[in-house]
């Protein structure tokens, strides 16, 4: 299980030294989140929210300076023990690009006690990569192919993949995901993601969180997460239900909108709650309509500004 | 089902061992191939060179046994050791690439993230670097040079000089601790900095600062302070006040003899490697935040910087161009700044540098009025031993301005003196010095060099001292009683050059005058470097 514990990270702007919250920009603010074991947990987030800090903070690659990261019960960083049950997959593949596929197996094998050959060889059988070759000569998505096969090869107990699979076409991505949860699903481990594809969350993850500008703004299941969010019709004939009412009714509103005597709002709670207080509004018409992740994510984001200008501009 | 990774043990009980190291360090190898292999063929090269292009000088018929002059000498291939030149230059390129990671945000991700603790990266990485550069370099000059030996004793017949294992270790180990220099200073740096160019400039930076500072603050500030002789270096002096502090860097490599310079080579080398090994105290502060930012540790920057602007104002400070000095630091403090910054300035950053860049200057300039109004902290009080001036001749010479232009206004020299009378006028000189060094403007002797100075020197009429930089020498009579000698690098045996007041040099010379051994001499001003001593 990782556990992360109101863990803050700011970024310094004078180097090494214990940063202060006004000296630097703040990457990650308060964030406490539990990944059980099995699970494959994805993280979502706005460009620039903090998805890849808390990654690299998961992994060791950098030290929490307020609060803790912890692997199994250990903290994570300068500690090896913790760090053998990791595999980190970041978002970028050129540090890969002096190896060839063997070399690169080679090379973590060194490090990975429980590197598996037998699983190494498997999967470059099945995807078939060149092994000899120098990576600086595959394409993008045969280096991301590469790596998560190392990833997979090194056997370990977590699965940290940022933005893994963005470099790949639409089959290759299926097939590569498929390939995944199989080796995981088998293992029994746990695979963390972090990816601006929402539809691909939904469809490869059990759990999920939304973060933004380094705060965590929720964090559940997804049928939880799903099932807290909907979008409310109400029609009356009297006039449309104003804003107040719907607030005073107890609803928290992320957005809302009125068309004659129709009002649409998107609001946070169960599906029974927000019925129940739709009822209470005295609507000659109310409709709850489920929300998507997708539209979650937006209507969460947009009820904190982000892209608010840029959709105001147009 | 495949067992997912089964690491039981708990990290209180992890231990780092060589094995994990030298696993570690093996791969960083493999990672390094290219290099690895470039330092190889230098290397290689430099093996057969040394092995096939030594030389032995001498000639096997001649030997006498028990005669070491007719035994054959022993001469590395110059060649030989220019290609292991080649492969330590390759040292800085090699140490900046194994530490890669340290200023590479992808490598970093990829290195930070294996299950390997801080302490046992950096010990793989200086394992590594063991591994292309040491080792080879060591293979290659004393395995190549002991074949030559080898081959040469054949010839002839075993009768080889008795110093040749000894000028082979001088050559090992001179190559040793210039390879072994340049890998810690750029080590230190690429733990200090975040970025690749920052690591690069700044060694080169840290590289100039270790070698010149000794140089511009002993050979230079000390020097003039002290009034010791500047003319011949105290550095490189092999009189008995000579200082030596080439004990670290490329200096080092420059000995008065061949056990000097193995003690000063073998002193770097352990230098050296401390200063590689308590980088990791930086290293292991260090995750990946401070990757991609120029400057990791602000206090290394501020000291590197500082140091550097106080080695420039002491190369020019005392020399021709104190003010040049001032303005080439202040230029060259102004675009390092601009660099590690990226440019990001305004008036308020620019504002806290000229701040820094005044204090390090108001640093160097109290330093220096310190040690002008101490007399290098009483290093000038520093004398030779009696003997080392029996039999000397004393001249002393006050060169004053009259108004016009400066030139020798007084000038009286002793007879042959004894030790107790060389005593004596010792006592007397650094007496009124003493007093002289309190009266004069500080400022006046950092800025302005051609002013009156009282000279005080000592000759030998023996023939021979021996002198690291032997020049012309000629002397001729000037009269019957005396003989002139032109450039005294042979006789001098002691100097001290320092500038007192008008009234302090008065004072000396009646003090001087009244002994009856000196006598005032008239001789032209353009006899600026003669002596006279009694025939």
């Amino acid at each position: 299980m990782i556990e992360i514990s109101t863990a803050s990270m700011v970024f310094a702007k004078k180097g090494l030294g214990k940063a202060e919250p006004n000296d630097g920009f703040k990457a990650l603010d308060n964030i406490s989140l539990t990944i059980p074991d099995g699970c494959i947990y994805g993280f979502l987030g706005s460009n620039g929210a903090g998805k890849s800090t808390l990654l690299r903070m998961m992994c060791g690659v950098y030290r929490t300076e307020q609060g803790s990261v912890r692997i199994d019960g250990e903290d994570v960083f300068d500690n090896p023990v913790a760090k053998a049950k990791i595999f980190f997959v970041n978002d970028e593949t050129v540090q890969f690009t002096k190896f060839t596929l063997d070399g690169l197996a080679r090379y973590y094998a060194s490090y990975f006690d429980s590197f598996s050959y037998a699983t190494y060889d498997r999967l470059v059988t099945k995807l078939q990569l060149p092994r000899k070759k120098r990576m600086s000569e595959f394409s993008k998505g045969m280096k991301q192919q590469a790596v998560v096969i190392i990833g997979l090869a090194c056997n370990t107990k977590y699965l940290l993949l940022d933005e893994a699979f963005d470099g790949l076409d639409p089959a290759m991505r299926k097939f590569i995901k498929q390939i995944i949860v199989n080796e995981l699903i088998d293992r029994q481990a746990t695979m963390v993601v972090s990816s601006h594809n929402i539809v691909e969350i939904n469809e490869l993850c059990d759990r999920a969180m939304l973060i933004h500008q380094g705060q965590m703004i929720f964090a559940d299941e997804i049928d939880n997460i799903k099932s807290g969010f909907g979008k409310i019709q109400l029609a009356r004939k009297s006039g449309a239900v104003s804003l107040e009412e719907m607030k005073n009714a107890g609803l928290t509103v992320l957005q809302y909108n009125v068309m004659g005597s129709v009002a649409q709002a998107v609001v946070r709670g169960s599906v029974e709650w927000i019925n129940e207080k739709m009822n209470s509004l005295g609507c000659d018409i109310c409709e709850f309509i489920p929300l998507t992740l997708e539209e979650i994510f937006i209507y969460e984001l947009e009820a904190r500004g982000y892209g608010a200008n840029i959709i105001g501009e147009n | 089902m495949e067992q997912i990774s089964s690491v039981k043990i708990n990290s209180n009980n992890y231990k780092i061992t060589f094995r994990k190291i030298a696993r570690a360090a093996a791969a960083e190898v493999r990672v390094h191939k290219k290099i690895a292999i470039i330092t190889l063929v230098l290397y290689g090269v430099a093996f057969l060179l040394f092995a096939f292009d030594g030389y032995i000088f001498g000639r096997p018929e001649k030997i006498v046994p028990g005669d070491f002059d007719t035994y054959g000498e022993f001469e590395p291939s110059g060649w030989g050791t220019a290609f292991a030149i080649g492969g330590i230059v390759v040292s800085f390129f090699t140490a900046l690439n194994v530490f890669r990671d340290a200023n590479n945000q992808q490598l970093c991700d990829v290195a930070m993230a294996l299950p390997i603790k801080a302490a046992e990266r950096f010990f793989s990485k200086l394992l590594c670097l063991f591994y292309i550069q040491t080792a080879p370099l060591i293979v290659s000059v004393l395995g190549g040079n002991s074949l030559a030996i080898m081959f040469g004793a054949m010839r002839f017949h075993g009768y080889l000089d008795p110093e040749t294992p000894r000028t082979l270790f001088l050559l090992t180990l001179a190559l040793l601790a210039a390879s072994l220099f340049i890998m810690s200073i750029v080590v230190l740096c690429a733990c200090c900095c975040g970025a690749v160019a920052e690591s690069a400039y700044f060694s080169i930076i840290l590289m100039f600062i270790t070698n010149a500072l000794p140089i511009a603050f002993v050979d230079n500030i000390i020097a003039n302070t002290s009034g010791f002789s500047h003319r011949y270096g105290l550095l490189f002096s092999s009189n008995d006040i000579g200082i030596n502090v080439k004990y670290w860097g490329f200096l080092s490599l420059i000995g008065n003899d061949e056990m000097q310079t193995m003690l000063q080579c073998g002193i770097s080398c352990l230098i050296s490697l401390a200063v590689m090994f308590s980088a990791i105290f930086i290293f292991k502060k260090r995750d990946a935040r401070t990757v991609g930012t120029p400057i990791a540790s602000r206090v290394f920057f501020e000291i590197i910087m500082a140091a550097a602007c106080f080695t420039v104002f002491m190369l020019g400070a005392m020399g021709e161009g104190a003010m040049w000095g001032v303005l080439i630091a202040a230029v060259a403090y102004v675009i390092v700044n601009i660099i590690v910054t990226r440019a990001k300035i305004n008036f308020k950053s620019f504002l806290i540098w000229s701040g820094k860049f005044l204090a390090t200057l108001a640093a160097c300039t109290v330093l220096m009025v310190a040690m002008v109004k101490t007399g290098a902290f009483g290093f000038y009080k520093t004398r030779p031993e009696t003997k080392y001036l029996e039999g000397a001749v004393f001249t002393v010479k006050y060169t004053g301005y009259n108004g016009y232009f400066y030139g020798s206004s007084n000038k009286i020299a002793s007879d042959k003196l004894t030790a107790e009378q060389a005593d004596e006028v010792m006592k007397i000189c650094q007496k009124h010095i003493s007093h002289g060094i309190m009266n004069v403007n500080p400022f006046d002797v950092i800025f302005d060099q051609s002013a009156e100075t009282v000279r005080v020197e000592a000759y030998s009429n023996e023939y021979y001292t021996p002198c690291p930089h032997p020049s012309f020498q000629f002397d001729y009579h000037y009269d019957d009683s005396h003989f002139a000698r032109l450039n005294d690098a042979f006789s001098l045996k002691y100097s001290q050059r320092l500038r007192v007041s008008p009234n302090d040099a008065n004072a000396l010379f009646k003090e001087l005058e009244q002994l009856d051994y000196f006598h005032k001499i008239d001789l032209d001003d353009y006899s600026y470097s003669e002596t006279v001593i009694p025939v």
